[in-house]
């Protein structure tokens, strides 16, 4: 018969499933009768489910399979796609208008700059970009496309030239590598 | 325990699919690829970026998984343990990340807190304020708490926990025997439990 030290130690195992039928049957016939062991089982089936409950996880950005099928194809890529951090950031209000602009800048007055840095970026990825932009702020997409709507927000500062208003802005690029 | 047969002809139709996309993709078939990332993207993404605490270096490191592991296809054998190789590429990516960086393997990057706020906010689900208040905060202890982890507890406790991959899938992408994987998650577990004690009970 099982002993309480033999149980615990396969406690984790039996939670996981990892046991053949005949010690998990074992296990189950200790936990009947030992109070303490089933007390231990208990708390750790609570863990499990704590952790489970309050675990997040990341999705993928959708711009992520471009960068890899553009370097699999063997087309030149920055490492980050231009506007990906830009995106990234939009969630956040106060900036949030402002890059949204410079967003849609990058989409319609910006596309050339665009398309000299990323000459093969496609349609596709076009879409995928503007799909992007739309999902982090929230907004519809066509209220996002350049081509289909206007940005309600007053952008005229910004169209000299929004690039060199970006580099030398105060916004932390999330995605840079910095030394810590 | 023996699964029910619908089931199980679900998992032969998902094998094939998954068997005819290893094929086109090793005949460099860039679609056929595309669906294997689609599969496994978010898992590599968080595996990583779960043993990185970067959020950065986690998508960095999963372009780089798939770039070599599209290169890399026909070296692959048994097709069946493409899931497996797979984590073995992101594996090796990460190791050689923390060697790149001379950064004693295990402790994290401390910039991945903020970074990683930005993601969940997005990801979020509505929720009352004060719901929402405590379920981060909860959330935010498990993130200490598989981050507080050792090193070597922690890849299994992911793999494990995050994954749910079994001990024998485990242990073949990490290399080491099934005991020796066995034990780990075990005292995994029970750092785990030991640190979460306090507040079991509130959360069912
Ligand atoms: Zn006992």
């Amino acid at each position: 018969m099982m002993n309480c030290q033999g149980c615990r130690d396969d406690l984790v195992a039996y939670l996981d499933e990892e046991l053949e039928q005949s010690m998990q049957a074992q296990v189950e016939d200790h936990l009947e009768r030992c109070v303490s062991c089933r007390q231990e089982h208990d708390s750790l089936r609570q863990s499990y489910e704590f952790t489970e409950t309050y675990l997040s996880s990341l999705e993928p950005s959708p711009y992520l399979w471009t960068r890899i099928s553009a370097g699999l194809r063997g087309e030149p890529m920055p490492v980050r796609a231009p506007w990906s951090w830009l995106a990234a950031r939009i969630s956040n209000s106060a900036v949030a208008v402002r890059l949204a602009a410079v967003a849609i800048l990058v989409l319609g007055v910006g596309s050339s700059w665009l398309f000299y840095h990323e000459r093969k970026l496609t349609g596709q990825a076009r879409q995928e970009m503007v799909q992007f932009v739309a999902d982090w702020e929230g907004l519809d997409v066509s209220r996002v496309n350049p081509f289909l709507a206007r940005h309600e927000h007053p952008v005229d500062e910004l169209e000299a030239n929004p690039f060199i208003d970006l580099h030398h802005h105060d916004i932390k690029n999330p995605f840079r590598h910095e030394e810590r | 325990m023996k699964r029910p047969k619908t089931e199980a002809r679900a998992e032969d139709e998902r094998i094939g699919e998954l068997q005819e996309w290893l094929q086109r993709s090793k005949q460099q078939d860039l679609e056929a690829f595309h669906q294997l990332y689609q599969r496994y993207s978010k898992r590599i993404l968080n595996y990583i970026y779960r043993m990185t605490g970067s959020v950065a270096d986690a998508e960095d490191l999963t372009q780089e998984t798939f770039v070599s592991a599209f290169q890399n296809l026909k070296k692959l054998k048994d097709d069946g343990k493409f899931e497996s190789w797979l984590f073995t590429i992101a594996r090796n990516n990460v190791y050689q990340q923390f060697r790149k960086k001379q950064i004693p393997v295990g402790s994290l990057d401390a910039g991945g807190e903020e970074e990683r706020s930005e993601y969940e906010r997005i990801a979020a689900p509505v929720r009352d304020p004060q719901e929402e208040a405590l379920y981060s905060e909860l959330q935010h202890v498990v993130n200490e708490v598989i981050e507080e982890l050792p090193e070597k507890y922690r890849e299994v406790f992911v793999l494990s926990a995050i994954q749910h991959y079994d001990y024998k899938r485990i242990s073949e992408i990490v290399g080491r025997s099934l005991a020796s994987v066995k034990t780990d998650i075990h005292r995994a577990r029970l750092r785990v439990r030991d640190r979460v004690k306090r507040y079991l009970g509130q959360s069912s």
